[in-house]
């Protein structure tokens, strides 16, 4: 099959009725999630993955692509009406959204913010599609010592690009390695850091760490800062006029090329494409200085942008099975939850799967856009429910999806210590994104390094002699010592 | 913490994960070895992992603070002003004694009890006065999620003092 008869097998797949329902559900619900201040798709990811229990793969993944795009899109959302950006992806958004909203013009910030979302996902299911076979067939080369190095160059792609700190990220990218050591050894039935507790000879499940860091932490770093309410703007009309559809068209299409190509590379994605997709437009644009101040390019570019980094991002997680992110760190939890293991191995296996995620991505998008933006006005009411009563639900929600799990009151109890966990480490300037995703590949990359080291006796040459692992460990070492390098030619400028 | 140490936030990071990752080397060192003999064994990626650790925490040592210092003070001052129960860290402290009180009740008292005492009580402590909604929304989530997940999705939630 060819990769459009694949993509309208997933077509097929996506637009089963029950299919169409969740795609809905999973856009609402992420939708929600992602405007909550501090929720952003990581979290919506981990609040939803309880859902799927028990459901079919193709199923539960196709919810879980509507949650990732509408916790994409309710960050848009609350960055337009509020300032108040969930997550470093919509911050770009909130320049030139913010001021259009106390324009009273909200309404066409959402509306541009939509369309754009909508060609910038589009984009990226079509390179997607493009793409993924391609590195799939590559993929299928690789033996343990590639797989070893693509995870260690993934690693200390996300460490040195998600924030300003290196030692703070790699301490947070070692300490998720550890975390997804402790339990039995598979190889040896070795137990290893259990403290002779049982509960702790499965190892501690992804779900418990995300939940804790990225929603309970949220909770406490919610009270810390005690951000209030903040005053929202009048929506105004959503209709956008015929001027200004011809003045975004470029800009979002650029953006989403680029957007596209930065989310594929590991450690880049949304964030990083928007703020790219941003900077491209101002220094393009004619009227240039007037972003910040309410342009509507400022809003469809970095929407575009960061909407087809998302779906670039899929890329290294579907082709690769390694993802590149800390959100996608959590699609591959929630995938394995369902059993479903991306990699080269899955297009042949499960292309069901593959395809349907493709499909529904884009079928996420079409409903985003049908669906979720006239609905937008009564969604944004939820902006309105009391902090208070936020926040204790939040934490209910982290339980439920826990116990609901494991049937284990000691998982809730690791739940609450890594939410004071990531409380700590978001007031100390540690990112957590290095952690989830170290915490999902640690098992696997020992795994790999011990089976290379295996074929080759012991000989760490191993990791040298192969090219393409040899090549990726170099890159690793760039993307480590790059911003370094950096900072010692300003140190030098300086003096 | 500060009149106790002129230590640093970083520094003081640095030190107990530098103790950390001492205490998780002696515990890699006590790994047992594979009744087989193999090239690598069960102990050499935490020994890795742990060395790392250690030598990451040396570097934080040395790494300045970001500076927000001004900005803290300021807030620390707003919340001198308020009343103790309204302080952030108050409020925090009491969450997760609430959260690990949850946790030891929630199959004791069951479900639905547990997690009703818990929105109302705790959405009442984070200041909200509202009761009448306060007590449908804590009903609503409650009984709701118990019925949803119990007889929709067949997953276990503990019934605790409900009629079976």
């Amino acid at each position: 099959m060819n990769a459009w008869e694949n993509l309208l097998y997933g077509f097929e797949v996506a637009l089963q009725p029950e299919a169409l329902m969740f795609v809905f559900i999973g856009v609402l619900a992420g939708t929600v999630i992602g405007m909550l201040p501090g929720l952003g798709p990581i979290s919506a990811l981990a609040l939803m993955i309880p859902v799927t229990y028990g459901m079919d793969p193709a199923i539960g993944i196709i919810l879980m692509a509507g949650v990732y795009y509408g916790a994409i899109f309710g960050g848009s959302t609350s960055s337009i009406l509020l300032n108040a950006p969930g997550v470093a992806g919509t911050v770009a958004t909130s320049f030139d959204g913010y001021p259009l909203s106390k324009q009273g013009k909200a309404g066409k910030a959402l509306a541009i913010a939509a369309y754009a979302s909508f060609i910038g996902g589009t984009v990226s299911v079509i390179g997607l599609m493009l793409i993924a076979p391609l590195l799939g067939r590559v993929a299928v080369t690789f033996g343990p010592a590639e797989y070893f190095a693509l995870m260690v160059f993934g690693l200390t792609a996300v460490v040195s690009l998600s924030e300003k700190s290196l030692i703070k990220g790699l301490i947070a990218a070692v300490f998720g390695v550890m975390v997804s050591l402790m339990g039995m050894d598979l190889q040896t039935g070795t137990a290893r850091y259990t403290f002779g507790n049982i509960n702790l000879l499965d190892g501690v499940d992804f779900l418990i760490v995300a939940l804790g860091i990225f929603a309970l932490g949220e909770v406490f770093v919610l009270l810390k800062n005690r951000t209030g309410a903040s005053k929202q703007n009048p929506l105004g009309s959503l209709k956008l006029t015929r001027q200004e559809v011809r003045a975004i068209a470029p800009p979002i299409g650029r953006s989403s090329v680029l957007g596209f190509f930065t989310g594929v590379l590991p450690g880049a994605g949304a964030t990083i494409g928007s703020f790219l997709g941003y900077s491209m437009e101002k220094r393009i644009a004619k009227d240039g200085d007037t972003f910040g101040k309410g342009n509507i390019k400022g809003v469809a570019a970095p929407e575009a942008a960061n909407n087809a980094a998302s779906g670039g991002s899929f890329v290294p997680l579907l082709t690769l099975g390694v993802p590149g992110s800390g959100t996608t760190a959590v699609l591959l939890g929630a995938l394995l939850v369902m059993g479903v293991t991306p990699g080269p191995l899955m297009l042949e296996d499960r292309p069901d799967v593959f395809w349907g995620v493709v499909a529904s991505m884009y079928i996420g998008n079409i409903i985003l856009l049908l669906l979720n933006l006239p609905l937008i006005p009564l969604i944004s009411k939820i902006l309105n429910t009391p902090r208070a009563m936020l926040l204790s639900l939040i934490v209910v929600f982290c339980m439920i999806g826990v116990y609901g799990l494991s049937f284990n009151p000691f998982d809730l109890m690791l739940v609450l210590i890594f939410g004071l966990i990531g409380f700590a480490m978001r007031m100390y300037g540690f990112p957590a994104a290095p952690l989830i995703l170290a915490m999902i590949l640690g098992a696997i990359m020992e795994e790999n390094m011990r089976r290379s080291l295996q074929i080759s006796q012991g000989d760490w040459m191993i990791f040298i002699d192969k090219p393409i692992s040899f090549t990726l460990l170099i890159l690793a070492a760039v993307s480590l010592l790059l911003p370094l390098f950096i900072r010692l030619i300003k140190w030098v400028k300086k003096k | 913490m500060n009149h106790v140490s002129k230590l640093k936030p970083n520094q003081t990071i640095s030190i107990i994960l530098f103790l950390f990752s001492c205490f998780y080397l002696f515990l890699a060192f006590q790994i047992p070895d594979y009744a087989l003999p193999r090239p690598v064994d069960s102990d050499l990626f935490p020994k890795i992992l742990g060395s790392f650790m250690m030598l990451l925490s040396i570097g934080l040592f040395f790494e300045k603070d970001a500076a927000n210092e001004k900005e803290e003070s300021e807030q620390e001052k707003e919340e001198k002003s308020l009343p103790f129960w309204a302080r952030s860290n108050t409020q925090i402290v009491v969450t997760a004694i609430a959260i690990g009180a949850y946790i030891f009740l929630l199959e004791r008292a069951g479900f639905v009890l547990t997690t009703f005492i818990f929105i109302f009580g705790m959405t009442r402590f984070y200041g909200y006065k509202h009761y009448v909604s306060n007590l449908i929304v804590a009903l609503f989530v409650s009984i709701g999620f118990y019925v949803l997940l119990t007889r929709g999705l067949g997953v276990y939630l503990p019934p605790g003092l409900l009629p079976a």
